[in-house]
């Protein structure tokens, strides 16, 4: 039998701005409520406890709020951090379980099956759990039981907290407890009150098949699962093994030789297990520790999933030219926060060259020059010169096709105005030369969604008596412009 | 002459022979029919560092680099790194003109010429380029040799092309000083060719 703990965490939204150390601390025992845009209007996501207190809930109007309590400290609703941060918090629970999860915008699963014993039992367990919690400035219930749904009906409707259904025992002790625990829509909810079922034990008593066919299959599943006649599979966080490395030293060190000796086999140690895992770095973080007790990280990022320490180690040349080991370093740490899949078409360039190969080049280059300055140019579909080509990642496949038109090979990254005579839009002479030779012109227009007096222009190639190719335009107001240059 | 003495000046020569580098050309690139033969190995040496200097504007040095990369492109079938640090923009859909495919083109962008003859030293360390391009508005004798190791290192071709008025050095195997003229020819002046003739041609583009 499984034993699951549930943790509801009612006021986990303000609870996390609230904490000790947290921006609003200052409000923890002061009213605080959440507010965001719901259809047409600003309502209050979440309220912290004294405003509840002062009659402040969930689903308030903003300006109902402030009148209700003067004082109301508001701030935006930001539930995406508030998800990540409940994320987080699962992934820190996984002290007690390997097997956690965030539940909704405010509860965590922890599979406890099997844990209980190394932290005293279940009810010291559920003990630590919440103090630790409250610890951070979290509200918590918890409850444990043999499935998820009777958990979270302990943790949001039993009367004490922490609560224990004790193994195999759902049944009779769930009986008292009200339909709400059933984890249901409101509107489900509401329908079996007015139907007078009210307790659990009311429905538990129904045949199962009409209960079904009449209140639907959402009440039948939830009922079910608190029972543990279906399966509730929980999600957990994916429990991945930091992809590390760590060596420390006996005596410190701090000759560069030695440095470099360390960091290579940081990366044979940690190439090999990408190897295994069938993955490539993307990014990598080399923390030294050195012996006066500061830390120096150093991050290098790569252009593609990378797994061959030759590769990796010439990334970190320049990091070893300027790396102050200070008075010698004692642990030096190499992590892998970032991976991706490495394909066989990776393997065959990083095998074709020996070594100095062009992902490695590209690498070095970016890091050094920075990102996006390493590019392949590509075409993009539009007439404006200026605007046809775009950059690509440096190692993407071909680009093209590209058009064929005359262009010039070097073009201004402005246009810019020069003293054209002409003669019925055909220039004669530039800069008072004479022109020797002149073709076009060639009309082109931007797209129509841009305003034709700035944008449509002749184009004509033009050379003059001192050998110079331009191209030239003439807008639709009889302005010249000189845009690039021909070889 | 005795034969002693034929001896040890073979010697000496051979000497200076090592000492100015001038080794046979490994291989080599033809660039035009009438300028070939001006060329030690019948063409551009490969593996190298060239030099080309504009003449008054930088288009006709621009293609003339960009014929040249064409050319190593092809024959190698490996992509070509052109690196620049700003002002008129090479613009990729001219290149197909002069035999550059832009699909075959790598670029780099420094923030500061300064970054320009480091990005080029480490390419031509890359032996999975055909060929190196760097605007460079200035070049010293220690960086471009420099240069020059790290092409036969990797055995790419470097070209490193100067703008109108750039203060350069002689580090280059050969420099050429390439001008647009008036009826659509270039004026191509090899004012320094180690080991062969310094030459002026007028040829199409």
């Amino acid at each position: 039998m499984k034993r699951i703990i549930h943790l509801w965490l009612p006021f986990f939204a303000t609870d996390r701005l609230t904490r000790p150390g947290a921006e609003f601390e200052a409000w923890r025992d002061r009213p605080l409520a959440l507010s965001g845009r719901a259809g047409g209007a600003i309502r209050v996501f979440a309220a912290n406890k004294a405003a509840r207190r002062a009659g402040i809930a969930p689903g308030l109007a903003a300006a109902d709020s402030t009148a209700l309590y003067p004082g109301l400290k508001t701030i935006p609703h930001r539930p995406t951090e508030t998800e990540a941060a409940l994320a987080r918090l699962a992934g820190w629970c996984g002290r007690w379980s390997p097997w956690t999860g965030p539940e909704g915008t405010d509860g965590i699963w922890i599979d406890a099956t099997g844990c209980a014993h190394l932290f005293g039992g279940e009810h010291a367990m559920l003990a630590e759990i919440a103090a630790r919690l409250e610890a951070l400035g979290l509200a918590v219930r918890a409850g444990m039981a043999d499935t998820p749904g009777a958990a979270w009906a302990l943790s949001h409707c039993a009367d004490e907290s922490p609560s224990i259904c004790p193994e195999g025992a759902v049944r009779q002790w769930l009986a008292s407890f009200p339909i709400a625990a059933l984890r249901l829509p409101d509107e489900a909810a509401e329908g079996l009150r007015r139907l007078g079922l009210r307790r659990m034990s009311d429905l538990m008593a129904l045949p199962r098949a009409p209960l079904a066919a009449r209140f639907g299959r959402d009440v039948a599943l939830r009922l079910d699962q608190v029972l543990g006649r279906l399966p509730e599979p929980l999600s957990p966080i994916p429990f991945t093994e930091p992809m590390e490395a760590r060596v420390a030293f006996i005596e410190p060190i701090g000759r560069t030789e030695d440095v470099a000796a360390a960091i290579r086999h940081l990366l044979d140690e940690v190439c090999e297990r990408l190897s295994k895992s069938g993955l490539g770095a993307r990014r990598l973080i080399l923390s030294v520790y050195r012996v006066d007790g500061t830390v120096l990280a150093h991050d290098l990022g790569t252009n593609g999933p990378v797994r061959d320490p030759a590769h990796l180690m010439r990334l970190f040349a320049e990091i070893l030219d300027t790396l102050d080991a200070g008075f010698g370093i004692e642990v030096m740490r190499l992590s892998i926060p970032v991976a991706d899949p490495f394909t066989a078409a990776q393997s065959d360039v990083e095998a074709r060259s020996d070594g100095a190969s062009l992902p490695l080049l590209v690498d070095r280059l970016t890091r050094r020059l920075g990102p996006g300055r390493v590019f392949r140019p590509s075409p993009r579909p539009t007439h404006l010169p200026e605007r046809a080509v775009t950059r690509a990642a440096p190692l993407s496949p071909s680009t093209g096709p590209w058009p064929t038109q005359r262009r010039p090979i070097r073009l201004l990254p402005r246009p810019r105005p020069v003293a054209v005579e002409d003669q019925d839009g055909r220039p004669l002479r530039l800069d008072r030369m004479d022109l020797v030779r002149t073709e076009g012109p060639e009309r082109i227009s931007a797209e129509w969604w841009r305003s034709p007096e700035t944008s449509q222009r002749d184009y004509w190639r033009v050379e003059d008596s001192a050998g110079r190719r331009l191209w030239l335009f003439r807008t639709i107001d009889s302005q010249w412009f000189a845009h690039g240059f021909f070889g | 002459m005795s034969a002693a003495t034929a001896q040890s000046l073979d010697s000496l020569r051979a000497r200076i022979r090592g000492l100015e580098r001038l080794r046979p050309v490994a291989w080599s690139v033809g660039l035009h029919p009438a300028i070939d033969p001006s060329l030690p190995g019948n063409g551009l040496a490969g593996a190298c560092l060239h030099q080309i200097v504009a003449g008054a504007e930088d288009g006709a040095a621009t293609a003339f680099a960009a014929r040249i990369a064409g050319r190593l492109a092809e024959r190698f079938n490996r992509p070509v790194l052109w690196a620049a640090a700003g002002g008129e923009d090479l613009y990729a859909p001219g290149l197909g003109l002069y035999g550059l495919s832009p699909q075959r083109l790598l670029q780099a962008r420094a923030s500061c010429p300064a970054d320009l003859a480091w990005i080029m030293e480490e390419a031509l360390k890359c032996p999975d380029l055909a060929c190196v391009i760097a605007e460079l508005p200035g070049l010293d004798l220690v960086a471009g040799r420099r240069l020059q190791l790290a092409a036969e290192a990797g055995g790419v071709t470097g070209l490193a092309l100067h703008p109108f008025g750039s203060r350069i050095a002689n580090a280059g195997t050969t420099r050429w000083r390439i001008s647009g003229r008036p009826d659509g020819t270039w004026r191509v002046i090899l004012d320094r060719c180690r080991n062969g003739l310094p030459g002026e041609w007028e040829i199409r583009p």
